[in-house]
């Protein structure tokens, strides 16, 4: 199977295969975790990447009366933070949402990386402008829209980036998160979160049971949260990053190793 | 845990929760509704709807309503705000559970006031049923209404 960190950097620049190869060499420091377990606690020094290749995590924080804020979701080929390990200490924590398989890329292998090959830099910058991007996006569903708007605004989004990374089925995905952490993500209570899902439910937009989500009106989900996927950034901007002048899934585009 | 499920009453009538959540008691039931309340009452109004005419009614898993929060409740808990943030820690903590209690308390005359009610109408029908009885006079209504205020 493809790594999904190359599938999701493929989505800004085509990579050379010799890229590939040192993405795939770098990310084979795997372990396996629980759901519900940190990866990396809020306090802690971080000393690697972590990349998730399976399974769902979030980045949240927590008040000291119990009160928690999710600010990001993470889904296959997601890096926490290129860079977090310039920092001394975390200032929140990364936590998964079900069974995960988490690679460690330590602070040496992420220099070398970003050293020797200038089209994964050049995808890593364009991965954190996307992440950045997620969160301003965040910042307006928290402060502008409205509940339903805010819950169809997340769905979309979850729906998009898992589909950019191959994993969604037609109109459906997995969405392993309970109705708390949605809570906890849209700032409003599960007793809201719950009957806003069975709102869109009534209205034909969308179906969520245990925890496959279908997406029955994709259109009217995305007009009823103002949805513009501009900011997901998947349109292959890098494109003139080409490596090999082809298409990954064109025939015959045997890689030219780097100059 | 138990199941609790939010139906909402609203001026267009019962929105009825048909999914329900896990909750460990019916206080915290109560407290995820009012929380809840104080959310959707900028959207209604946004909606320009009317949130004084909301009510959750809170029902166990066998439909028995157990609890109701007419969303009016919440403007109960906004008066004297600013006052309870500047005070200390404890005090603060105190404020609030005193408030908890008084919200059960409230919702305990409700029930009071429920049994009550169906009291009257079961008097009533067996006044119907025996329409040849002299008439006893409207019930009287004595003060009995525990005190609310703080």
């Amino acid at each position: 199977m493809l790594n999904p960190l190359v599938r999701k950097l493929e989505n800004f620049a085509w990579l050379s295969d010799d890229d590939r190869r040192a993405l795939e060499t770098a990310t084979r420091q795997v372990r396996a975790y629980r759901p519900r377990e940190d990866v990396i606690h809020e306090g802690d020094q971080p000393e690697s990447v972590k990349l998730l290749l399976d399974g769902w995590a979030c980045r949240c924080k927590q008040l000291e009366d119990g009160r928690r804020q999710i600010m990001a979701f993470f889904v296959p080929g997601d890096l926490c933070d290129v860079r977090v390990f310039i920092l001394r200490q975390m200032d929140h924590s990364i936590m998964t949402l079900s069974p995960a398989t988490v690679a460690t890329i330590p602070r040496d292998t992420m220099l070398a990386l970003m050293e020797q090959h200038p089209r994964i830099t050049q995808a890593l910058w364009w991965s954190t402008l996307v992440d950045e991007a997620v969160l301003r996006e965040w910042v307006v569903n928290l402060g502008q829209r409205s509940a339903d708007e805010r819950l169809a605004h997340l769905l979309c989004e979850l729906f998009i980036r898992l589909q950019a990374v191959g994993l969604t089925r037609g109109n459906t995905c997995e969405l392993p998160v309970t109705q708390g952490e949605l809570a906890d993500t849209l700032g409003l209570t599960t007793v809201h979160v719950n009957r806003t899902l069975q709102e869109l439910r009534r209205d034909g937009l969308v179906d969520l049971r245990g925890k496959t989500l279908t997406l029955r009106d994709l259109d009217g989900l995305q007009r009823l949260a103002l949805f513009n996927p501009n900011y997901l950034h998947l349109e292959h901007e890098g494109e003139e990053l080409n490596a090999n002048h082809r298409r990954p899934d064109a025939p015959g585009g045997a890689a030219s190793p780097l100059p | 845990m138990t199941r609790y499920y939010f139906h909402l009453r609203t001026a267009q009538g019962l929105s009825p929760d048909e999914l329900g959540l896990d909750l460990p008691d019916v206080e915290t039931a109560y407290l995820e509704a009012f929380t809840t309340a104080q959310e959707m009452w900028p959207d209604l109004l946004r909606r320009r709807e009317d949130p004084i005419r909301y009510t959750f009614e809170i029902a166990d898993r066998f439909g028995q309503v157990v609890q109701t929060l007419p969303f009016a409740e919440v403007l109960d808990r906004a008066r004297g705000r600013t006052a309870r943030q500047s005070l200390p820690r404890a005090a603060r903590t105190a404020q609030e559970l005193a408030d908890r209690t008084r919200h059960l308390a409230a919702a305990v005359d409700e029930q009071v006031r429920q049994a009550r009610e169906s009291l009257r109408l079961s008097r009533d029908l067996l006044r119907a049923s025996a329409p040849d009885q002299p008439s006893l006079g409207p019930p009287s209504e004595p003060n009995w209404m525990p005190g609310r205020d703080p």
